[in-house]
């Protein structure tokens, strides 16, 4: 038999309060699982394209390219 | 007016505590955080005289509990005994539930069939047979827990056992540990799962 849960969605902060974990650990903890989903986000939303003379231009059109524009991602992202 | 929901639910994890069953340890607790639900172990009590009223209390503070029979089995070490923590906490539940006149306990299995021979008591309750992989740990959780809304996927619960695989050795060195069986890195393996789980699932 299944159970529907209509209870709160638990957070990082629910879990850290419901186990007594301290505030400074759970930060410390937060930006242990972080910079990755940080950076993957990022990577995902502006993955294409790249800035020149600041204007926003696609930059699909060669590997190379798109690989440049990663790289730059990754750098703005740390 | 919206109905206001109800607080957090914790789910009581009664599973051993050996080398071979860790990736199905982690896999409980991804797939528990994964639906918004607070994992909760023995882990977490300390060892001292008044250990079973911690568990009896533990076990009444949970909505939910799991429980856990595929390694009930003899260890090598000598004298060989069978482990009778799991069956025991299971009783443990069963019991108070009872009284309250609930039921929301679940049973795993690796084997099917094996339940009903071990624990003919237990006849005529299905138990949740995983194999003994990670994978089938989560198609199980799917099939008890529905939630409303944020629904999550076995691919996302899968990318929270990596994600918390990943990170494991980092809460291992920082808490001095060996094994993930420990009240502080039960804690920090719970709280790195739930901050995935509350990122991915939508």
């Amino acid at each position: 038999m299944s159970v529907i849960l209509d209870s709160r969605f638990a957070t990082a902060e629910d879990t850290a309060a419901a186990l007594g974990v301290s505030d400074a650990r759970l930060k410390r903890l937060i930006r242990v699982a972080g910079p990755k989903a940080k950076a993957e986000r990022v990577l995902t939303t502006v993955h294409f394209t790249t800035r020149s003379n600041g204007k926003w231009k696609r930059a699909a059109s060669s590997a190379s390219r798109r690989k440049q524009t990663r790289g730059k991602t990754k750098k703005a992202a740390h | 007016m919206a109905k206001p929901k109800k607080p957090r639910t914790e789910v009581f994890l009664n599973i051993p505590y050996d080398k071979k069953f860790e990736r199905l340890f982690i896999a409980y607790v991804a797939g528990v955080s994964a639906f918004g639900l607070v994992p909760r172990a023995t882990l977490e009590i300390p060892d001292s005289s008044r250990r079973l009223d911690k568990i009896l209390k533990l076990i009444e503070d949970c909505e939910y509990s799991i429980h856990d029979l595929s390694r009930v089995e003899l260890d090598r070490k000598k004298p060989c005994t069978p482990r009778f923590n799991m069956p025991f906490e299971l009783g443990l539940t069963v019991a108070q539930e009872k009284q309250k006149k609930k039921e929301s306990w679940y049973v795993f299995e690796s084997t099917s069939y094996r339940m009903e021979k071990s624990l003919s008591d237990l006849n005529g309750t299905d138990a949740k047979i995983h194999e003994g992989k990670v994978a089938g740990v989560f198609a199980e959780l799917c099939q008890i827990f529905k939630r409303r809304g944020r629904q999550p996927t076995v691919r996302q619960m899968a990318r929270i056992y990596r994600e918390v695989r990943r990170n494991q050795a980092a809460i291992l060195k920082e808490s001095g540990a060996k094994s993930p069986y420990k009240a502080r890195t039960f804690r920090d393996i719970c709280v790195v799962a739930s901050a995935w789980a509350d990122r991915l699932v939508e």
